[in-house]
């Protein structure tokens, strides 16, 4: 399964493909989706290239740095980061310092850059919730630690919900409540909080004339192809012009004017276009890629902040991906989310590599060997899985279970794997 | 704190990724194949525009080479209402522009329209003035535009081009298909803002400009036909009159008139009454023209020669009824050659019943008369000629000096034109030459039956010339030439079955010169003033015609 570099490092180079491709192939499609707008307006047709380069170089680079840190010392930083994160949400929305688009106030604008707040709230809610809650699983119903959970959650979900960016806000509180789910949530609590979060998430929908009128135009965008139901109908005319194999990158018709938001959030309708259903199919089999290495990665952690983390981080980029996807193939209502790697957004993109940085730490300081797929079914999977409640009851046989996994792998391991404490020291 | 989470729930977390992404696999994989095929009609249709490239109207020429009917491009003038800041003050500026009056220019800019012509086809002087002007909201469309040269000239043999680019009458109509040639198209593919996409398709059928015509015409003799007859009937305050002239040796019609007429620079306003070619679109009763055909066929029938006689009373009585002549005169021992110089309606009778009701339905058949002659102009009439089983005794009377048919000017041109060339029926036609992208199409005479013998017509030509000489058309006779010919009236039929009163239809058909023809000329007059003696009218604007033919064809004179 592991080619020969994997004998050297403990990276999940499977995930490290999957993102650079991702990243690679959203700067293509960022060029050649905003090339044509960005001559017209700005008389640059690589202007938007350019930033996306930039804010991929300065990702990579803050992801190469994230990978090396051990993601455990993020516990200290947790609640300053948290802080941080809800000082700019607020800002935001202070007139004068928030930068409003189209109606809704997502920017922080220093000089020529833009900032995205929200991006950065994703990661430091992400962050405070793994180390809050993956401490405290024993006693993750008490309201000593549901109460912060929820604070915190809830702080952040407002604040996005006031810029207003709804679907951001959704994946907030979709990411906050998957971490309290494989925290160990009980179940009944865990549905009565859903229940809870999705009625919450209607009422915020239905509140707004806007989202109304979106819901709508999603049950049918025909009714008015011209007006509300545009967006919607030029996406699925992308996709159809598109069809099995593209009319080949660079080629797209619906990128001159006709699709709106052609390199940030409908850009999967572009690549649709260009590069037909090979290319979609592409690209949702890289996030499954993605899904399934991150999940793995979880699955290995070797402590439930890890595993927290690499869950939440998976769920925020995948999660993001799919809705972005249906939206644009009519699945999901409208609402304006960026397709992680691929859309142009600087924020989006440098927090995201960071966040892959921090999955990679954690799958880097994995039990040694730990094999374990997320999808996969075979003996030792299942003794891993009956492990917790074992130890749960009272009984700890985690040393044993390491060493039958160590035994399994060892021809191929004669040395156990660099600890991550040593490591993160070289 | 090394403990890790529930890796079922992390399983569940996956088996839900899976699941959202198969789902959001289908969706997009049947929008890109199964559900493609309803999306990209309207996915292609939005990029690409399609350009009709106006094909340009072919140009028709007189015979000798002179502009009767062309095309230019001219400015339309058109407004976008919602885009005029001030509709009030654009109404006020434009209206001493365009010669209309401001408020019914403020009234079609608020009619509620989008779009709408203001003026189409503007001279090209207001159209600079009203751009001169700056008003936001109005612009300027190129537009073909018929211009004729000639103005009335030939109206009804030309025919007009509406509004919309299509023929209506005459050469127009009757041409529309090959003048108007075949538009091309230019698909483009665009982008919202109307540019044209830089990766686009471009797909360009070149237009096929329409054919040009070089008619039989000639301007010169066209415009002293139209001269002659105008003057005849202002003359007589005639009610409407027709002209034809024709060459006899291949049925090319020189020249065509109608009258009332028209402007074909305002066919909008023009008495719809105006626009019929009569030539070819009048049935009237003809007369004593008939006459010459009558006896043509009788000669050719060996039914009688130019010498045969009878005793005219004045009156014949066939079927029951009594025939008379005109003013009731009675001739006394009369010759067929003497009852066309008398034009004696019992004479005709006699001769009709020489020949036989069966046998003279058989010549008006093989001159013509009932059907359209073919020729290549629009709205032809047929005439009527009653078939034999609804034929009264008595119509075989009537029938031989040309009442109870009905002819057109040209039918009876063409008959006479066979009269004149020896015994051929010629199709008349109007176009000589057609000329397109393939090169010059000479288009053939058609000879459409021999009515007569040779013989017959050279008598026939030899006891017109006795009617122009010696006869009741002397009125026609021409210094230096042999003139034939035969003069017509006739009664105009009424509502109620019988003939109107005192109103009539004076005609005189003729060839010259009689030796050797070169023209046949037929010149109808529609309730002249000066009532029975309307053919000497009819005859004066024959012999001005035959001047004008005669000197413009440089024939020589006959005649000492």
């Amino acid at each position: 399964m592991r080619g020969p570099l994997a004998r050297r490092t403990a990276y999940d180079l499977t995930l490290l493909a999957v993102v650079l491709a991702l990243t690679l192939l959203g700067l293509a499609m960022v060029y050649s989706a905003s090339g044509i707008g960005a001559l017209d307006a700005l008389d640059d047709p690589r202007y938007y290239l350019g930033w996306q380069s930039l804010w991929a170089l300065l990702g990579l680079s803050g992801m190469l740095v994230a990978m090396r840190v051990d993601y455990r010392l993020y516990r200290y930083a947790a609640v300053p980061l948290l802080l941080l994160a809800v000082a700019l949400l607020a800002a935001v929305l202070v007139p004068g310092v928030g930068t409003n688009v189209n109606g809704a106030a997502r920017w922080l604008r220093l000089g020529a850059v833009g900032l995205q707040p929200a991006e950065l709230a994703k990661l430091a809610l992400i962050v405070y919730l793994a180390a809050w809650l993956g401490g405290r699983r024993d006693r993750i119903a008490s309201p000593s630690v549901f109460v912060p959970f929820a604070i915190a959650t809830a702080t952040i979900t407002g604040l996005v919900v006031a810029e207003p960016d709804f679907g951001t806000a959704v994946v907030i509180l979709a990411i906050a409540m998957t971490m309290y789910f494989v925290a160990g949530a009980r179940p009944r609590v865990f549905a009565a909080l859903a229940a809870l979060a999705t009625t919450g998430a209607l009422a915020v929908a239905v509140a707004e004339p806007y989202r109304v009128q979106r819901l709508v135009t999603f049950l049918d965008p025909w009714a008015d192809p011209a007006r509300t139901g545009y967006q919607t109908v030029q996406s699925l005319y992308g996709l159809a012009l598109g069809g099995p194999f593209g009319e080949g990158l660079g080629a797209g018709r619906e990128k001159f004017g006709y699709l709106p938001y052609p390199y940030t959030d409908s850009i999967f309708a572009i690549l649709g276009d260009e590069l037909g259903l090979a290319g979609t199919l592409a690209v949702i089999a890289l996030f499954l890629v993605l899904a399934y290495r991150g999940i793995a990665i979880a699955l290995r952690a070797r402590d439930a902040t890890g595993a927290l983390l690499a869950a939440g981080i998976t769920t925020w980029l995948v999660l993001q991906a799919w809705i972005n996807m249906s939206v644009v193939a009519s699945l999901l209502p409208m609402t304006g989310l960026t397709l992680p790697f691929i859309s142009y957004g600087g924020s989006s993109l440098f927090v995201g590599l960071i966040a892959v940085g921090i999955l990679l730490n954690v799958g880097r300081q994995a039990r040694s060997g730990a094999a374990v797929a997320p999808g996969g079914a075979g003996p030792h999977v299942a003794s891993v899985s009956r492990a917790p409640r074992r130890r749960r009851n009272g009984g700890a046989p985690v040393a044993a279970a390491r060493d039958r996994r160590g035994a399994s792998r060892g021809r191929r391991h004669p040395l156990p794997l660099p600890r991550w404490s040593s490591r993160a020291r070289e | 704190m090394t403990e890790t989470v529930s890796p079922a729930r992390l399983r569940v977390l996956f088996a839900f990724f899976a699941s959202a992404m198969l789902l959001v696999s289908l969706r997009v994989g049947y929008w890109q194949t199964i559900g493609r095929a309803a999306l990209l009609e309207g996915a292609t249709d939005q990029v690409t525009s399609e350009l009709v490239l106006g094909a340009q109207r072919g140009n028709i020429y007189d015979r000798t080479g002179a502009i009767l009917a062309t095309t230019v491009q001219l400015r339309s003038l058109y407004a976008i209402p919602s885009r005029i800041a001030d509709r009030a003050a654009a109404a006020a500026a434009l209206a001493p522009l365009l010669g209309t009056s401001s408020d019914t220019l403020r009234a079609a800019l608020d009619s509620g329209a989008e779009w709408l012509y203001l003026r189409r086809r503007l001279p090209e002087e207001t159209a600079r003035a009203v751009e001169a002007l700056g008003i936001g909201g109005l612009g300027f469309e190129m537009e073909p535009k018929r211009l004729y040269p000639g103005d009335t000239i030939a109206a009804q043999a030309l025919g007009f081009v509406n509004d919309d680019g299509v023929g209506q009458n005459g050469v127009e109509g009757a041409y529309d298909e090959a003048l108007r040639g075949a538009p091309g198209s230019l698909v483009v593919e665009r982008d919202p803002q109307n540019r044209e996409l830089a990766i686009g398709l471009r797909t360009a059928v070149a237009p096929r400009d329409g054919a040009d015509l070089t008619l039989t015409l000639d301007l010169v003799i066209q415009t002293s036909v139209e001269r002659a007859l105008r003057a005849a009937i202002e003359k007589e305050r005639a009610t409407g009159g027709s002209a034809v002239v024709l060459d006899p040796r291949d049925g090319a019609i020189l020249a065509l008139a109608s009258f009332p007429t028209y402007d074909p620079a305002n066919v909008a306003t023009a008495d719809p009454e105006s626009l019929r070619n009569r030539a070819v679109s009048w049935t009237y009763e003809p007369g004593s023209t008939m006459k010459a055909i009558t006896i043509a066929a009788a000669i050719d029938q060996r039914a009688v020669t130019p010498e045969t006689a009878y005793d005219d009373k004045g009156y014949a009585i066939i079927g029951g009824r009594r025939l008379n002549n005109a003013l009731g005169k009675a001739y006394g021992r009369t010759t067929v050659t003497q009852v066309l110089e008398r034009s004696a309606n019992a004479g005709a009778v006699f001769v009709a019943q020489q020949l036989g009701a069966e046998r003279l339905r058989a010549y008006l058949d093989a001159f013509g008369f009932g059907r359209r002659s073919g020729v290549d102009l629009a709205a032809e009439a047929s005439g009527s000629v009653r078939p034999l089983a609804e034929w009264y005794p008595v119509d075989l009377g009537t029938i031989a000096y040309g009442q109870g048919v009905a002819v057109t000017p040209l039918q009876l041109a063409a008959a006479y034109a066979a009269i004149a060339n020896g015994g051929t029926l010629y199709q008349p036609y109007v176009v000589a030459t057609r000329r397109d992208a393939d090169g010059e199409h000479r288009i053939a005479p058609v000879a459409s039956g021999r009515p007569i013998s040779p013989d017959t017509a050279a008598t026939v030509r030899q006891m017109l010339v006795s009617t122009v000489d010696d006869g009741i058309a002397k009125g026609a006779s021409l210094p230096g030439f042999s003139v034939a010919g035969k003069t017509g009236t006739a009664q105009i039929p009424s509502a109620d079955g019988s003939y109107v009163s005192d109103e009539y239809i004076s005609s005189f058909a003729g060839f010259a010169p009689a030796s050797d023809p070169r023209f046949v000329a037929v010149i109808v007059l529609e309730r002249p003033q000066s009532k029975l003696y309307g053919t000497v009218s009819a005859m004066s604007a024959f012999r001005a015609i035959a001047a004008d033919v005669l000197r413009e064809e440089r024939v020589q004179p006959d005649r000492g």
